[in-house]
């Protein structure tokens, strides 16, 4: 990401902020937005280079269907300079996720869902390829998303799933899932994190774990506990590339190499 | 002898203590990353996003590997090992380290892998710490200029082909030319110096062996042992069956120990044989990581590989111990092509080529040193002052004989002067002839160049020449001390120079061709006899 980038992802962001009306449609628009742009190379050519009255008008003409919270959240960030086109269509996909995150009525659920979503999307090779961008045309990807999950998860969740698979942007399928639920969590103050564990931890233990990674990394974490039996015992904490291994099988398994060596 | 017996109770007790004292340590974060797909000895792994180029990971089955290529999204992984156990989806760690090995004295008699390890069955090696692979080459002020010199103990190189300790001297040619004898001979030669156990004058050596047979590097390694020179030898191995990525990494370990020593003071020789095999290993796992492919299909930083490998050979300034690694990389051409791309790429790193001609291997011209376009820039500098002075003339004498020899070739009608500087070049030419494993001690090529450029050798028949100059110096060092003299001040003056040619010109009278040199079997002569002695029988009739 350049530096550039950084810049005009921060601006947007506390545009996002303080815009007033702020809705779930708005966050639907922003990522539609983002497809729209990421379709047609013409467009993101003529929105990147562009300036003066001739792309404002442009813009009018092309996003006119947005609603005015939506509008002015995409106006801040295509006003300011991005390192490149492929960054632009990235922010104003976390832009969309961040707008979906803040109006949720829990955005702690909303990233659970996105990772339970990860998780079954794991289980099912079948789905993971339909879902991976090699089958299928966007669109009947979307719609197959939006099938599984309509009624079972939040609309955000359902939204934000449906704009991933449709635009993965040469990302597979679980790390278009975990980016989505540590944007969602980023969104409300939060990091994301994943304990696995053998055993169901208790509040108590929980609590715990919460504290060792707040005093790790700074700030509160939505934790996700998954039940795995094969880590024997232990718990193991990934936070986004980092893990944090105490279990009893990596324990193991660092014993054998030794015995092997 | 009582049979050795261990109940399985005991071996359990005693795995049990082992699994008893391992520690786990504190449980810190790591980053992982995972395998997203593996084949041909590379594994492309997402995630990892703070890896260092040239970082050690490992594989949750414990194969080391070697981040490469750094993209965007996904790390290219060159596998160090067996990767036929790594699977899509397998778990990657870093481990922080840059690739190093254990260096130190230690090494010498060994032979080890390129990560390090001992593959001799000797046990392990006590090492003195690590040194990283790639480490920048010392720079301008901690340099010297090249001034000692490096015996090959072949008169061909070490009278014309000068090499100095701290020198990059390159051996070129096809294949079966005697470019590895050349090394070795290097090898064996400084049996002496290592044995004088004075540290200014030992040579610790290392040969680095890449995509060689197996049984070639056996060979070697028994030529070196039956020298007595192994002692002070390291060999690093990489066989033709190890992984590209092995035979890619073998020159930088093998550099990595040479400059462990360099650096404390001491005297290196590094032999890279050979880094066209290395530049191929290369080139496979270049192509493999998907980099783009250039001449050759070499990738774009061939020519920094063996650039950056060959400035590591230096000899270091007096601030720094004056510590020296002298390289004698090897590179095998097809069909005497010097021009091809990795020839050439070598060619302009070092200070000097050896050249190696089939044509002259076939005709009996053992070591096959090309003479005439062999060259050592920075050698003379170190050259010994007595070998110096009959060795000007050498040079000049082969040229002008070479020129005139493609002459007599159509011509046989040639002046008294041409006669004598063709029979003049043939006995010099034969002169420089050497059997393999046979260095000669320098105040012995003294001699015999002294002997040769002087004329000395015109009257003995060519097929004589090297029996000659055996006997010769027999008889030099049994009867006079000019050998010792010349061993030990390393130069001719006039007075040992007087009576060497007194000692040589009274040999030479006496000395007996015909291969032997022994008595040979001699033939009775007779004067005729007068015709008034003769008497001739008649037959006479008698009358009755």
């Amino acid at each position: 990401m350049g530096s550039a980038t950084r810049t005009a992802l921060a601006g947007a962001r506390q545009v996002l902020a303080s815009t007033p009306g702020l809705d779930r449609a708005a966050g639907g628009q922003l990522l539609a937005a983002a497809r729209l742009i990421g379709s047609s190379h013409g467009l993101q050519s003529a929105l990147f280079a562009a300036d003066g009255t001739a792309a404002t008008a442009m813009r009018d003409r092309v996003f006119a269907e947005l609603s005015a919270p939506a509008r002015s959240v995409l106006e801040s960030a295509l006003s300011a300079s991005w390192s490149s086109s492929g960054e632009l269509i990235a922010g104003i996909e976390e832009l969309g996720i961040r707008a979906l995150a803040l109006t949720a009525d829990d955005a702690d659920a909303v990233a659970r869902e996105l990772d339970a979503v990860g998780q079954l999307v794991a289980t099912s090779a079948e789905l993971e390829l339909a879902l991976s961008g090699t089958r299928g045309t966007p669109e009947s990807r979307g719609a197959l998303v939006d099938r599984l999950l309509d009624g079972r998860t939040s609309p955000e969740a359902r939204t934000i799933m449906s704009h991933l698979v449709r635009q993965p942007r040469g990302r597979r399928i679980g790390e278009l899932v975990r980016t989505g639920a540590e944007l969602v969590a980023d969104a409300v103050g939060k990091g994301f994190a994943t304990v696995t564990v053998a055993k169901s931890l208790t509040d108590t233990q929980l609590a715990e774990v919460a504290q060792t990674v707040r005093e790790r990394y700074g700030r509160d974490h939505l934790l996700v506990q998954v039940v795995d039996p094969s880590v024997l015992g232990g718990a193991r904490i990934q936070v986004g590339h980092e893990v944090i291994d105490g279990s009893i099988a990596a324990r193991l398994t660092d014993l054998t190499l030794q015995l092997a060596r | 002898m009582a049979e050795l017996s261990i109940s399985p109770d005991e071996i359990r007790d005693a795995l049990k203590d082992f699994a008893n004292s391992y520690e786990p340590g504190a449980v810190a974060a790591t980053e992982v990353g995972r395998v997203v797909d593996a084949a041909d000895g590379i594994a492309h792994v997402a995630g990892l996003p703070s890896v260092m180029a040239n970082e050690l990971i490992r594989f949750s089955d414990g194969t080391l590997g070697l981040a490469q290529n750094l993209d965007e999204n996904e790390i290219g992984v060159v596998v160090l090992g067996e990767f036929t156990g790594i699977v899509e989806g397998m778990e990657v760690t870093r481990t922080g380290e840059v690739l190093s090995v254990p260096v130190g004295d230690g090494y010498l008699g060994r032979v080890v892998d390129p990560l390090g390890s001992p593959i001799d069955g000797l046990g392990d090696i006590a090492g003195e710490g690590r040194r990283a692979l790639e480490l920048q080459a010392p720079g301008v002020m901690q340099r010297k200029s090249v001034h000692e010199p490096m015996q090959t103990g072949i008169k061909a190189i070490d009278a014309m082909i000068p090499i100095g300790r701290g020198q990059r001297q390159l051996i070129i040619g096809d294949r079966q030319t005697g470019k590895t004898a050349i090394a070795i001979d290097t090898i064996i030669n400084q049996k002496a110096n290592w044995e004088s156990g004075d540290v200014s004058k030992q040579v610790r050596c290392i040969y680095v062996a890449v995509g060689q047979k197996g049984s070639t590097i056996a060979a070697v390694k028994g030529a070196l042992e039956d020298a007595g020179a192994m002692e002070y030898t390291t060999i690093v191995a990489a066989p033709a069956s190890d992984p590209a990525g092995f035979k890619y990494l073998a020159p930088y370990t093998g550099s990595a120990i040479g400059q462990h020593w360099m650096y404390g003071g001491k005297h290196v020789l590094i032999i890279f044989d050979d880094l066209s095999k290395q530049a191929e290993a290369y080139r496979a796992v270049s192509l493999l990581l998907r980099r783009p492919p250039g001449r050759e299909a070499y990738p774009g930083d061939v020519f920094y590989l063996h650039s950056r490998l060959l400035e590591r050979c230096a000899k270091l300034s007096d601030e720094l111990g004056a510590g020296s690694m002298t390289g004698l990389p090897i590179i095998e051409t097809k069909a005497n092509d010097v021009s091809a791309y990795i020839p050439t790429n070598v060619i302009s790193i070092t200070d000097g080529q050896i050249f190696l001609q089939s044509d002259l291997f076939n005709a009996n011209q053992r070591p096959a040193v090309d003479v005439g376009i062999s060259v050592s820039r920075v050698g003379g500098d170190a050259q010994v002052k007595s070998i110096k002075k009959v060795s000007g003339t050498l040079k000049l004498e082969l040229a002008q004989y070479r020129s005139l020899e493609a002459f007599a070739m159509f011509a046989s009608d040639l002046d008294a002067a041409s006669r004598r500087q063709l029979a003049r070049g043939a006995r010099l030419t034969e002169l420089l002839k050497q059997p393999q494993y046979s260095p000669y001690p320098v105040e012995e090529q003294v001699v015999s160049i002294w002997a040769g450029t002087k004329g000395k050798l015109d009257s003995i028949a060519v097929d004589d020449i090297l029996s000659f100059e055996r006997e010769m110096l027999d008889h030099l060092r049994r009867n006079t001390s000019i050998l010792t003299t010349l061993a030990e001040k390393n130069v001719l003056d006039d007075a040992t120079e007087a009576e060497l040619e007194k000692a040589v010109d009274s040999f030479v009278a006496e000395f007996v061709g015909g291969g032997s040199g022994g008595v040979q079997a001699g033939h009775e002569e007779f004067d005729e006899t007068e015709a008034e002695d003769i008497n001739q029988e008649k037959i006479v009739r008698r009358k009755r």
